[in-house]
């Protein structure tokens, strides 16, 4: 009988042990994302797209990040962030600015992903030639993706994703074909193809200003502005909302009388919704865009509404 | 015989020495003597004394029995809890030998030196992978606008989607922990709209 109780309680640690595994390689991964400089060559793929790059990344001794990012066929194009800020590219146009954010940037939280997600190990593997962790990252409802990663097992870095539907469809995949982490010095300075981004006028926007009746559980707001539209003088509320991997953004644009229909359509991971809505100041389409299913994008945008505040 | 009183019947019959009548004189007597009924028990308990065979209980046979079901019975209970528990923890002790095992066997396809070993795993993740077609062409003009051109009649959205889908791979790059996905994103959008 000693025995028994000696055996379940190993049990009982066994299960943490596989849980405390999955989230030791997540804040590896987290920890590698603001210490690890690299040199990579990746691939992206999904419905109708298919191509590859090159990346630079340096941890500077102040602790900022810089990546050089340069796409590797097609038109020539240049990228480079710092800290997730776009300094400079290829085409500035329409791209909104490296402001600072008033909203606290927040990564990769494995603590909060365990409430929406199945974190798990699955084994090893093997991608571009160095030997892999593999993560899979389950939903546990219908509003999100499932998510399997392939971490450096010597430096937690991200070697591979794969972004697969509720039915097992792959709607998207990211691939490291090469990896260095031991070169002296990562190129990051922009070439002359990098063109610094023009800012893009935005303020805050006002609390109350759109009411959103139902959202997928788990997400939170991230961010809201009103900025200036691309196209035209008009003002474009816009919210994101995160549940620590997957992330949606809500465009308002007002239509001042034009003719436009609702859309529903896919863009590989990429769902996105519109809904034309009346306003007391006219008509506003709203659309999301996001890396969830298409059902839940829709319930989002038959929930918005204006709110009670004057915009 | 018919002279002895009904003590001396009752000596005679601890001894056995009574005939069938004396016999049925001492039973019938007991059932309303309570005396020679008490006295009866005196004697039982002298020779079980002296047999060593004494039970002092001084109780009626009948709560004699019913106190015996019941000790019988919460032991039975305490039996069953011990049991269920060693049922619970052998079947849990198999099921963690079968994940033990497949974790083992997930991992320890590593420990080849070979390394060809070590591509099963991912052969065997591979054969999980859905089979979705793999667009291997290039480009296609404006692509993001492309995919609403039926229900985008007056342009409306040509000019405004691929600024929405970089905007918002954008802030993914600026909050998500990598950055390459989501800026792999971005330039799946910008280039095809650019060509």
């Amino acid at each position: 009988m000693r025995a028994a109780l000696v055996c379940l309680f190993g049990i009982v640690l066994s299960f943490s042990a596989y849980a405390d595994e999955a989230r030791h390689w997540l804040n590896r991964l987290l920890e590698a994302e603001h210490t690890q400089s690299f040199q990579g060559t990746f691939i992206y793929e999904r419905s109708g797209s298919f191509s590859t790059h090159t990346i630079w990344r340096n941890v500077a001794e102040d602790g900022r990040v810089w990546e050089r990012l340069l796409q590797l066929d097609g038109i020539l194009q240049e990228t480079v962030m710092v800290d997730g800020v776009l300094q400079c590219t290829s085409s500035p146009v329409g791209y909104s600015a490296g402001e600072d954010s008033v909203w606290p940037v927040h990564s990769l939280d494995p603590e909060k992903l365990a409430q929406w997600y199945d974190i798990e190990v699955q084994g090893n593997s093997r991608v571009a030639d160095r030997a892999a962790i593999v993560l899979s990252l389950i939903p546990h409802d219908q509003h999100r993706y499932v998510f399997k990663v392939y971490l450096d097992q010597v430096t937690g870095l991200l070697l591979k994703s794969m972004l697969l539907s509720e039915d097992g469809n792959l709607l998207e995949r990211f691939q490291f074909t090469q990896l260095d982490t031991m070169l002296s010095a990562y190129d990051v300075r922009p070439g002359a193809a990098c063109q610094p981004v023009q800012p893009i006028s935005a303020r805050d926007l006002t609390p109350g200003a759109w009411q959103i009746d139902w959202l997928p559980p788990g997400f939170d707001l991230v961010t809201t502005r009103l900025q200036r539209s691309s196209v035209s003088d008009k003002s474009v509320a816009y919210l994101m909302y995160d549940d620590g991997l997957a992330h949606f953004s809500i465009f308002l644009e007002p239509l001042h009388d034009a003719g436009v229909d609702d859309i529903r359509s896919q863009l590989g991971p990429t769902a996105v919704v519109s809904r034309r809505m009346s306003t007391n100041d006219g008509d506003v389409m709203v659309t999301i865009v996001g890396e969830i299913p298409l059902g839940t994008a829709e319930r989002i945008a038959l929930s918005i509404h204006p709110g009670n505040a004057d915009d | 015989m018919n002279d002895r009183t009904l003590e001396e019947s009752l000596s005679a019959l601890m001894d056995g020495e009574t005939d069938i009548v004396e016999l049925h004189r001492v039973l019938v007597a007991t059932q309303t003597d309570l005396a020679l009924r008490d006295k009866w028990a005196r004697y039982q308990t002298a020779r079980a004394a002296m047999h060593r065979r004494l039970d002092l209980s001084g109780s009626d046979i009948s709560m004699k029995v019913a106190a015996e079901i019941g000790r019988d019975r919460s032991l039975r209970k305490i039996d069953s809890v011990w049991r269920h528990l060693g049922k619970t923890a052998i079947a849990a002790s198999v099921a963690i030998a079968v994940l033990s095992f497949v974790r083992f066997y997930h991992g320890g396809a590593d420990i080849d030196a070979a390394g060809k070993q070590s591509v099963q795993p991912e052969l065997a993740l591979i054969e999980q992978e859905p089979s979705a077609p793999v667009f291997l062409t290039g480009y296609r003009n404006s692509e993001a606008a492309s995919v609403f051109d039926a229900q985008d009649s007056t342009g409306w959205y040509r000019q405004r989607l691929p600024f929405y889908l970089r905007q918002h791979a954008q802030q993914v790059t600026l909050m998500s922990g990598d950055r390459s996905l989501p800026y792999a994103r971005a330039a799946s959008v910008d280039g095809a709209a650019k060509e």
